[in-house]
C-alpha cells in the first residue's frame, strides 16, 4: 500500500505528468487530496496549465522574421 | 542530377513565400539566431534536391516544414548525446525548490498571480518573457519542453527520439516547468 499523503515535490510531478498522460486511480484520488490542502501546489497546478496553454500557441505569438541579410545570402545560395 | 532552372525558380518563389515562416519556427525551436538562419538554407537546398520527390499531395509550407523539422531533431539528439548520463541523473538535485522532505522551501513558494488566464493586452509581454525564460533553461530541458508542448509529442516518441528512458524524461519536463514558473513570475512585472 503506497502512501497516503504525497509531499510537495511528489505532487509537481504529478500535476506535469497528468498534462501527458491519464494518473493511475490512486494517484488521481492522492493528488487530489494533495491539492485540497496544499495552497502553493493548488496555485503551480493552476500556473503550470497557464505555461502549457500559452507554450502551444507560442509559434504564433510574436512571429519572428527572417534578417534582410539572411534572406539575400540565401536567395543568392539557391540560384548558384 | 542537376537542379532545372525551373526548379531553382519554384523553390526561389517558394523561398520569398515562406522564409519567415520557417525562420520562425526554427527560431522558437534553436535557441540560435545564426542556427536558425543556416537550417532554413539547408532546408532550401534539400528541397532543391528533392523538388520531384515532392508530390503536392501537402501544401508547400507543409512539406518544407517537415524537412526542417527532421533538420531540428537531428540537431536534438545530437546535443542530448553530448548531455552525459550521469548529467541526467543529477538533474532532479539541482536548482532545488523542495527541501529533504518534499515541502517547499521558504523563498521558493510560488507566489499568486494577478489573474487565472493572460489577458489580451499582456500577451504580447506573456510571450517575451516566455520566450527568454525559455532559453535560460537546460539545454536538455528546452529541448524536452518544446518537443512536448510546441509539438504535441507524445512521451514514448519524444524518448525515442532523444534516446532517453521516460524516467529521465519526467523528470527533465518536471525541472523545466518548475523553472520557468519561477522565471515567468520573477520577470513577469504584471502578475
Amino acid at each position: 500500500m503506497k502512501k497516503v499523503m504525497i509531499s510537495c515535490e511528489e505532487a509537481t510531478a504529478m500535476v506535469v505528468k497528468k498534462h501527458s498522460e491519464p494518473l493511475t486511480f490512486s494517484d488521481r484520488l492522492r493528488l487530489w487530496m494533495h491539492l485540497a490542502i496544499c495552497k502553493l501546489c493548488a496555485l503551480f497546478a493552476k500556473q503550470s496549465q497557464i505555461i502549457d496553454d500559452a507554450a502551444a500557441s507560442l509559434d504564433e505569438s510574436i512571429p519572428a522574421k527572417m534578417p534582410e541579410s539572411a534572406r539575400a545570402r540565401i536567395l543568392q545560395e539557391l540560384q548558384k | 542530377m542537376t537542379e532545372t532552372n525551373d526548379t531553382k525558380k519554384i523553390i526561389s518563389d517558394l523561398f520569398h513565400q515562406h522564409a519567415d515562416l520557417l525562420y520562425n519556427y526554427a527560431i522558437t525551436r534553436i535557441n540560435d539566431s545564426q542556427q536558425a538562419e543556416d537550417l532554413v538554407q539547408e532546408t532550401f537546398i534539400s528541397a532543391l534536391k528533392n523538388y520531384e520527390n515532392f508530390k503536392g499531395e501537402s501544401k508547400a509550407s507543409t512539406w518544407l516544414i517537415a524537412i526542417l523539422k527532421n533538420k531540428i531533431i537531428d540537431i536534438y539528439r545530437k546535443k542530448v548525446r553530448e548531455f552525459k548520463q550521469e548529467s541526467l541523473d543529477t538533474l532532479a538535485f539541482t536548482d532545488n525548490y523542495f527541501d529533504e522532505k518534499g515541502h517547499w522551501k521558504k523563498g521558493s513558494y510560488p507566489g499568486p498571480w494577478k489573474s487565472d488566464a493572460i489577458d489580451e493586452q499582456d500577451r504580447d509581454e506573456f510571450y517575451k518573457i516566455l520566450q527568454k525564460c525559455l532559453s535560460r533553461l537546460k539545454e536538455i530541458q528546452r529541448i524536452a519542453f518544446v518537443m512536448k508542448h510546441l509539438d504535441d509529442a507524445e512521451t514514448e516518441e519524444i524518448c525515442k527520439e532523444l534516446e532517453i528512458t521516460a524516467s529521465n524524461y519526467w523528470v527533465l519536463i518536471h525541472r523545466a516547468k518548475l523553472q520557468l514558473r519561477d522565471c515567468l513570475e520573477k520577470n513577469w512585472i504584471n502578475v
